[in-house]
């Protein structure tokens, strides 16, 4: 029996436990354990609410297109009394209307007549091929490492404006709670993958590239990835090698979906330490926070904003607008002002970009300018720091400044916030009004031209990239 | 407590007889590893008789497996048995589920290069992939969303017997795997 015991005891292991974290106040957040509900715990979740869902059935075959992930932490934020209205069952569950009425009774008709699983799979490839999965032309902004005998492109880089460094680790490939309208949702379905095996390519690359000064770690979202990995990302970037690189951000939406990630997780205090030691060394970290709500803004949430900045984090906000979520002035205002209060930087309100299911959370252009504007003007200068409403496509990161009448024509003021080539930045155009349209390529140039003043250039910028691609293959 | 031994050095080492528990000797035997992959595993229990004598123990004592459950694999790629005496006493809470194969794998310090997960168990991937060539885990019947990752796979195309490390729980019987290489 002693025997046993001993041979037992040489199985033991340990493992780094959650800690409660405790506030200035006394106040103390207790670790939430992060716990994934994925589609087929829909009803479960329904039923654990008491809630007989009249939707169940369409939100199922939605889920089964674009990814559905949630968490303990946003169901609980969730009001059930009210969820259909609720900003957060909008931002994170599937709607019906997300797909068209025909392609829903396709899919049902598929399963009620006992469809193999292969054939519906094939379906569901089919409609989200036609949701474009790929937009902004994202693979060519992947860039090309220049080797003597063996030039390749990176598949998980982009670098698309000249200063920014853009890296999808392969343990970012995830978040922990999946947005309806994620721009990126054929990442979470195993195609279009964009990843770095390791931080070998980006280092050499940003060896090779010393105009670039930002890297941005994103995804999926990064918050998911463990301190370790941090630390084999940034600590080179320490060395004198890398004395360009100024800035680290960090696009992700932990600080929301999973704010325990900065305060209870078990590796909280290595993430934290690591950054600080990025920070000591004279860099900086800008946490590129993804708010859609005020209602997200969760006690957690603010100690976990807290923490960051004590250590020299700072961290700018961003959401683009999207119908049923946060398509109104007020909710705007009270989430940029709420930010503001809690030392966040409104950074970006960003236009639903023309992929997912855009039909069903589109703002027309006309209607975000609006809600801009109305939004500023419920708050003091400190909040006025978030551009927009902004389109980030192809050819650069386009914003809507304005509508004015023009030499007798109504048009949109727009300007390139970014360019993909940086002489086009700060570049100010015009359109024709257009009440409905919604995105850049429904607007036509104003003033009776025949293409806007980038778009020769930019054709050719995308050949130019194919030849280059071609000749390292 | 763990061990990783590659084939060559089984090769290379010399083997004395010890009796393996007829429960251990069926549970190789019967399992869908290849006949050279089983005898391999056996020789290196004949050279290795401190691990001879631990699994014997396993295999006999249903309480020491209420404690310790083995997890014995092979890893094609890197040619490799890997024996993890994996401790039910605690559950691992991560990558993946909560006492997941992969949990088990990282928490006894077996990296990417052993048992990849690009997606660090978060079922979004199918890098974890594993066949499972003998024994049951706890949650038998894979989850439709392990179903969707695993059809998706070009570089290990499902086989029946594959689940995904980060999905799959480890229950109260030994665990016999194989870590496949990809597709040329």
């Amino acid at each position: 029996m002693n025997h046993q015991k001993s041979l037992a005891d040489q199985f033991k292991i340990e493992f780094l436990q959650p800690k409660p974290w405790e506030c200035s106040d006394g106040y103390v957040v207790e670790h939430k354990p992060y716990k994934k509900y994925l589609r087929t715990d829909i009803k479960d979740i329904f039923k654990s609410k008491g809630i007989v869902d009249p939707y169940l059935k369409q939100r199922e075959i939605v889920a089964q297109v674009y990814p559905f992930k949630i968490n303990q932490h946003i169901i609980d934020l969730i009001d059930w009394d009210h969820y259909h209205f609720d900003p957060l069952f909008q931002l994170t569950f599937p709607q019906p209307d997300m797909l068209l009425a025909d392609e829903l009774v396709r899919i049902e008709k598929m399963i009620e007549d006992k469809c193999s699983r292969d054939e519906i799979a094939h379906a569901i490839s089919d409609l989200r091929s036609d949701k474009n999965p790929a937009p902004a032309n994202q693979a060519s902004n992947r860039p090309i490492i220049l080797e003597e005998d063996h030039s390749y492109e990176c598949e998980g880089l982009q670098h698309k404006y000249s200063k920014t460094c853009l890296m999808f680790h392969k343990n970012a490939q995830t978040c922990h709670a999946y947005c309806t309208y994620c721009f990126r949702f054929n990442q979470f379905v195993g195609k279009d993958k964009f990843l770095e095996q390791d931080t070998v390519n980006l280092h050499k690359y940003l060896r090779q590239h010393k105009e670039i000064s930002d890297v941005l770690i994103t995804g999926g979202d990064p918050g998911t990835m463990k301190s370790d990995v941090f630390e084999s990302i940034l600590e080179p970037l320490m060395e004198p090698d890398f004395n360009h690189i100024k800035n680290i951000r960090m696009g992700t939406k932990a600080l929301t979906y999973h704010p325990y990630r900065f305060l209870t997780d078990p590796d909280a205090d290595a993430l934290l330490a690591c950054f600080e030691k990025f920070i000591n060394k004279g860099k900086h970290i800008s946490i590129m926070a993804h708010f859609s709500h005020f209602n997200e803004i969760s006690r957690p949430t603010i100690e976990a904003v807290k923490r960051l900045r004590q250590i020299g984090c700072n961290i700018r906000t961003q959401a683009p607008i999207m119908r049923y979520i946060n398509d109104n002035p007020l909710v705007w205002a009270t989430m940029w002002e709420k930010q503001v209060q809690y030392g966040m930087i409104p950074y970006y309100m960003f236009i639903a970009r023309d992929t997912g299911p855009q039909c069903y959370f589109e703002v027309p252009l006309a209607k975000a300018l609006y809600i801009y504007s109305e939004a500023r003007k419920k708050m003091s200068g400190l909040s006025h720091t978030a551009r927009g409403p902004s389109m980030s496509c192809g050819p650069g990161k386009v914003c809507v400044v304005g509508k004015e009448r023009v030499a007798g024509e109504d048009v949109f003021v727009l300007k390139f916030l970014q360019g993909r080539l940086n002489s086009w930045c700060d570049r100010v155009f015009f359109a024709k009004y257009d009440e409905k349209a919604t995105w850049l390529d429904q607007l036509k140039p104003a003033f009776g031209e025949k293409e806007f003043f980038f778009e020769a250039e930019y054709r050719d910028y995308l050949e130019s990239k194919k030849m280059a691609v071609h000749q390292c293959q | 407590m763990s061990v990783m031994v590659s084939l060559r050095e089984i090769n290379e080492q010399t083997t004395t007889h010890y009796d393996i528990a007829p429960e251990l000797n069926l549970f190789i035997q019967s399992s869908e590893w290849a006949k050279p992959i089983q005898e391999l595993f056996l020789k290196f229990l004949s050279s290795h008789h401190d691990h001879a004598q631990r699994l014997n123990m396993l295999f006999s004592s249903t309480d020491l497996l209420a404690q310790c459950v083995p997890i014995i694999t092979y890893n094609e790629v890197l040619e490799s048995f890997i024996i993890i005496y994996s401790d039910k006493t605690t559950t691992p809470p991560e990558p993946g589920e909560p006492g997941s194969v992969l949990s088990y794998f990282r928490s006894y310090g077996y990296t990417e290069k052993v048992l990849c997960s690009d997606c660090y168990g978060q079922l979004s991937c199918s890098s974890c992939a594993i066949e499972i060539h003998n024994g049951t885990p706890e949650n038998r019947v894979p989850r439709e969303e392990e179903y969707d990752m695993l059809d998706i796979d070009n570089e290990k195309p499902a086989t029946s017997f594959t689940r995904l490390s980060c999905q799959t729980i480890v229950g109260s019987t030994p665990l016999l795997l194989t870590i496949r290489k990809p597709v040329a």
